[in-house]
């Protein structure tokens, strides 16, 4: 017995080396960074005072913040929703395994294999207002009219930029959903068509309930991954024109870059953590409660 | 694997149409943007300026030529390599080490807390931690314009993922597996890695494959700790680049292809491999 449990003591060991280097690099920076935003640093100097949230209070009635949380609000709800319906919509139309879907399938993730900095450049050229592709091809086909300044409109960059991670990200949102798809027993499907039911409630009632756990995985990581998106806007548009397309990432990236203020920056790091926490896990709790089990 | 849902017969022939059209038409948005940057890569600069449809008369290697030399893309690519691959070897050995006593002793509350430690690094955004991390590589460890210290941020950023994974697939091997080694008087370390890891191959490969995509596309890290030439990977590279080049939209898009080549022939040779890797993860999570 001794023995045993000296020798299970070496398990603590194993867990050592990741965690002192997750919380050296990761969890300590969180720590400090959170006490910055309680302080009066500027990133340089030596003097720092503890001024409680007072900056919190700062950022929260700069009109410029409060643009960029809604804009990163607006980003994250319509990326994340519209994504899934792509997503979902393409995993039901590839879901037979033929050949000519599985060269679907392939050209649809391919974006995803592919970096953001890439794909930001790829459609800054296809945005362009003079000689980008979108507005060439249009005159080209007689449609010069509809040209638009893509990017350069504040009423319609925001949608342009969102446009761009559907794009890439609709494909491997699809991966998933054909993962739960080909989990889902084919006994259901058998019941659902000797029950004689139509398209529609076949979906409904079999098989978006057992596509719930695929459905809760994408939600969530969309959800995550959008409140952290930053190449695609940083390129594109670096949050213009104006402030149109501003999104916190963005605004943490300029106080601590451009004008550098770290302790307003950190306060605008420390909402945008809690905003990511708190949705993740509230969506979390409400998907997961629509999970089912027909075993 | 049998379609879902049957239809009778001349409807099924006509949604067939329908569905292959929408097929179709969604294949062309996605593969119009990545195709179309080709053309001016191998345009002459006088012909790029009458406008970016015109086909390109001959293939025009030159801009390949310029834009491999004048962007150091051997130095980048190199870098890249260095980054990716120490983070990715240094990942999955600390990852499954730290895993292993937190699949097998789940019960265990210092294993447990660790656990759910680890899962909230799934959802810190990395600008919650830019700024203190910036001031701790600049001025406390000397860590900025070195290459290990981006491998260490990205070790830090990678592991959470890593330690969700392996620990989901540990708890699914049957405990019988370690009660028998242990009556063969077989030590905890060797248990791991000759028992435990070559189960562990198929949720390894989703881990490799889903880091590594991270690992090599992503700029912000370097962006932050890096800036002098010789040391930016590939995506920091092609960020500055344009920024240099934005006028010469030939040389720019060549550097922008040669950058996606690489990682795009390993994603068309081992597609297979990435799909399933990557629903593995998914369905398992």
């Amino acid at each position: 017995m001794y023995a045993r449990s000296r020798s299970e003591r070496v398990l603590y060991l194993f867990v050592l080396p990741a965690m002192a280097v997750y919380l050296f690099f990761y969890i300590f920076p969180m720590f400090q960074g959170l006490y910055y935003s309680m302080t009066d640093w500027n990133g340089f100097g030596t003097v720092m005072h503890f001024v409680g949230l007072k900056n919190y209070w700062h950022v929260l009635s700069d009109p410029h913040v409060l643009t960029s949380i809604g804009n990163t609000f607006i980003y994250t709800v319509v990326v994340t929703i519209l994504s899934n319906v792509i997503g979902l919509a393409l995993a039901l139309m590839v879901e037979k395994r033929t050949r000519e879907n599985n060269i679907f399938r392939t050209i649809f993730f391919t974006p995803a294999v592919l970096s953001p900095v890439v794909i930001s450049f790829v459609w800054k050229y296809m945005y362009a207002p003079n000689s980008g592709v979108i507005n060439t091809f249009l005159s080209a086909v007689g449609l010069g009219s509809l040209g638009q300044d893509w990017l350069g409109n504040p009423g319609l960059a925001l949608s342009s930029v969102m446009f761009v991670p559907l794009w890439q990200w609709g494909g491997n949102v699809m991966i998933v959903y054909l993962a739960g798809l080909i989990n889902i027993p084919m006994q259901y499907h058998e019941a659902a068509r000797i029950d004689g039911v139509n398209y529609v409630q076949h979906f409904r009632h079999v098989t978006l309930p057992l596509l719930m756990p695929a459905l809760t995985f994408n939600f969530v990581i969309s959800t995550i991954g959008s409140f952290k998106t930053f190449a695609f806007i940083f390129i594109m548009t670096n949050g213009g024109p104006g402030w149109s397309t501003e999104v916190l990432t963005l605004t943490v990236y300029n106080y601590t870059i451009y004008s550098p203020q770290f302790a307003y920056g950190s306060a605008v790091a420390a909402l945008l953590t809690i905003f990511v926490v708190l949705f993740s896990l509230v969506e979390l709790k409400i998907l997961t409660r629509g999970e089912v089990s027909y075993s | 694997m049998a379609s879902a849902i049957q239809v009778s017969r001349p409807n099924m022939r006509r949604s067939g149409i329908f569905l292959r059209s929408v097929l179709l038409i969604y294949a062309l948005v996605i593969l119009f943007p990545l195709l179309i940057v080709i053309l001016p890569t191998f345009q002459s600069v006088q012909q790029s300026s009458q406008g970016i449809l015109s086909f390109p008369k001959q293939l025009n290697f030159s801009n390949y030529a310029n834009a491999w030399e004048q962007s150091h893309f051997l130095t980048a690519f190199r870098n890249s390599l260095i980054i990716t691959g120490s983070t990715l070897i240094l990942n999955v050995v600390l990852g499954a080490l730290a895993s292993f006593p937190i699949g097998i002793r789940g019960h265990n509350r210092l294993f447990k807390s660790s656990f759910y430690v680890f899962i909230v690094g799934l959802m810190l955004p990395f600008q919650a931690v830019m700024i203190p991390l910036y001031h701790l590589m600049g001025r406390v460890l000397k860590l900025t314009n070195t290459l290990p210290g981006p491998i260490f941020v990205y070790l830090a950023m990678t592991l959470p993922l890593s330690i969700f994974f392996f620990t989901q697939f540990i708890r699914t091997i049957p405990p019988e597996i370690e009660e028998a080694s242990v009556l063969d008087g077989c030590s905890y370390f060797r248990m791991l890695w000759q028992i435990y890891f070559p189960l562990l191959r198929p949720i390894t490969a989703t881990i490799v494959i889903e880091n590594m995509i991270f690992l090599w596309n992503d700029f912000l890290v370097p962006l932050l700790l890096i800036d002098v030439d010789r040391l930016k990977p590939i995506m920091l590279t092609v960020y500055v680049f344009f920024g240099n080049y934005s006028n010469e939209w030939n040389l720019a898009f060549s550097v922008l292809v040669l950058s996606a080549l690489p990682f795009l022939l390993l994603f068309l040779v081992l597609q297979k491999q990435f799909i399933e890797g990557l629903s593995a993860g998914a369905v398992k999570g």
